[in-house]
């Protein structure tokens, strides 16, 4: 009771999870509202019902309906896979990048860039970055299966990591043509712009496979919290566990990266805002983080629609301009609370 | 439960840490391990709590191996207590004991009463809603304690759990245990303290080298001869109320 500060912010999960959920579903229609092609909703919506092909009903279905889908799927995918794996790993700077998935799923979306794929048709893109995620996540679950420790998984990660940097790179030089790179290195920066339904249908079914599997490790990161060695006693399999988070975290930043290009940080900032919030508990910062990390991703979306600046800002571009110094205040914040 | 260690050696490289050990651990009864560092005591209790894969042999529960069991249904009947209490993140107190529930599944007010009773078994029940960040040493240490009393297993594996605790809370730990071990469990513990040892002890087994020394009753284990085989140390042993007391005092000369 002497640590007020720590513990009493916590707040009861159902009222946690309605006020995420309001806040999450207003940011939802706020990105359907906001777009540069006027639409007159009356219009949309006879038109929809009615079965008709109007403009205002094309604008709000093809244009707005899947950047708004995808900001809720994206988000959700980097706050729920940030959480998971800080959880993984019992440490607070972990994020879907570190285990080097969003990397490999960047580097098959440049390769398909680069040897003229995504030229020729336009899921090639996502395709490309389903495959690289694929790749990353074969040797991870590989080293997985052997027992690796978590230490090895982060490490296997991180060089994961700087392959697919050092390969996207050369991609980069070995580029045929000025126009290539400017392709290659704006879709690097992440955004949600000029997204179809396709790409919702593509990325829905590994996002929702994903999220399944990391939801289903909710007690077993709780029970990592003494140690790897006092999970297994408490009943737990260490492997099943990695191979849960890991595979999951694979499938749903693989597959948002495919379509969305990387958007850093919001796995990294979602968990560590809200875990003082659900008593320190990782399963409890699970779905909470989801919808948290889907609120700020539709709410940085709307954001750069609404800064008035041509060419559009990326929405990476916006999360990383604000979750950096965020991040830098938080971990200020962390180190005089420890000293 | 009876745990039952046959025949079980453990390969580290090349090393053998345990070399074909054999020992029973009964129910109703308080068995130390003792020995110097690197006897394998710790590898012993990973063992005996299926927390460690052997080279050969076998550790029973009740006469069954731990596959029959199943990790989980292990997990509710065996506590493990690690040597090294770490709480990765802050949580409350009560949340950590908590965490004893998680192989049950059972409906929360019976949690709540289990974690309640083992909270007030480990004289914390007046920190339940601390974060366990702030706590002391010997505070987490009596947490984490805590959490495997909630277990409320038929047996309870402790690695060193008065290593780092004050004279006071080393006697109420031990205190605990020995409780623990009257009410019908199994209870197994490492410790390093000689005096402790002799004293809460139903009986000790002596380790070295990955081998048992000796396995018996206080009186007959811990004898200066056998101490200075195990340790490299002399002892001096004395008697207050019927109870030895034992003192590491001088070091041999290296053989």
């Amino acid at each position: 009771m002497n640590d007020g500060a720590a513990t009493g912010a916590a707040l009861p999960q159902p009222l946690l999870m309605s006020l995420l959920s309001g806040l999450t579903l207003g940011l939802f229609a706020l990105s359907l509202a906001i777009g540069y092609a006027p639409i007159h909703w009356n219009l949309a919506i006879n038109d929809l019902l009615a079965g008709r092909e109007g403009l205002d009903a094309l604008v709000l279905v093809q244009l707005r309906l899947p950047r708004a889908l995808l900001g809720l799927m994206v988000g959700a995918s980097l706050g729920l896979t940030g959480a998971a794996l800080q959880g993984l790993m019992r440490n607070p700077l972990a994020d879907p990048g570190v285990v080097g998935v969003s990397g490999a799923a960047a580097l098959g979306a440049v390769s398909a860039f680069y040897f003229g794929a995504a030229a020729l048709f336009s899921l090639a893109l996502p395709l490309g970055g389903l495959v690289g995620a694929g790749l990353a996540t074969a040797v991870l679950l590989a080293l997985a299966r052997r027992g690796a420790s978590t230490t090895a998984l982060i490490l296997a990660g991180v060089a994961l990591n700087s392959l697919a940097g050092a390969l996207t790179a050369l991609a980069l030089n070995l580029s045929p043509s000025p126009y290539a790179t400017l392709e290659i290195v704006f879709w690097l920066m992440g955004s949600l712009a000029d997204r179809s339904l396709q790409h919702v249908m593509l990325a829905l079914p590994f996002i929702l496979v994903g999220a399944a599997l990391v939801l289903s490790t909710a007690r077993g990161l709780d029970a990592l919290t003494l140690g790897e060695e006092t999970a297994e006693s408490l009943g737990f399999s260490l492997p099943r566990l990695r191979l849960l988070a890991i595979a999951g975290t694979a499938a749903m930043v693989g597959a948002s990266v495919a379509v969305s290009g990387t958007i850093g940080f919001v796995g990294l900032v979602v968990p560590h805002l809200l875990r003082p919030l659900v008593g320190h508990r990782p399963g409890r910062l699970l779905l909470v983080s989801a919808l948290a990390g889907a609120a700020l991703t539709l709410g940085a979306d709307v954001l750069v629609r609404l800064i008035p600046s041509r060419p559009e800002l990326k929405l990476g571009v916006v999360t990383a301009l604000i979750g950096a110094p965020f991040f830098l205040l938080l971990l200020r914040r962390l180190g005089t609370e420890t000293d | 439960m009876i745990i039952t260690a046959c025949g079980i050696s453990v390969r580290r490289g090349s090393r053998l840490v345990l070399e074909g050990v054999d020992l029973v651990a009964r129910p109703g009864e308080l068995l130390g391990l003792l020995g110097p560092n690197g006897a394998g005591k710790t590898t012993l209790l990973r063992a005996m709590a299926h927390l460690q894969e052997t080279a050969s042999g076998a550790v029973l529960y009740d006469g069954a191996p731990a596959e029959r069991l199943g990790r989980r249904a292990l997990g509710r009947e065996l506590a493990y207590l690690a040597q090294s209490g770490r709480i990765h993140w802050p949580m409350p107190v009560e949340h950590v004991v908590a965490l004893g529930r998680l192989p049950h599944g059972t409906p929360p007010e019976v949690d709540a009463a289990a974690v309640a009773r083992a909270m007030a078994a480990a004289d914390i029940a007046d920190f339940a809603g601390r974060a366990s960040g702030s706590l002391s040493g010997g505070e987490k240490m009596r947490v984490l304690l805590a959490r495997a009393l909630a277990v409320e297993g038929r047996a309870l594996l402790a690695d060193e759990p008065v290593a780092a605790l004050d004279p006071y809370h080393q006697l109420h730990v031990m205190d605990v245990l020995r409780r623990q071990a009257r009410a019908g469990q199994t209870v197994v513990v490492v410790l390093h303290d000689l005096t402790l040892a002799a004293r809460f002890c139903d009986r000790v087994a002596l380790l070295r080298a990955g081998r048992v020394l000796a396995c018996g009753t206080p009186a007959e284990v811990m004898t200066p001869e056998r101490l200075e085989a195990a340790y490299g140390v002399r002892v001096e042993i004395g008697e207050r109320h019927g109870e030895r007391f034992i003192l590491p005092w001088s070091r041999l000369p290296a053989p």
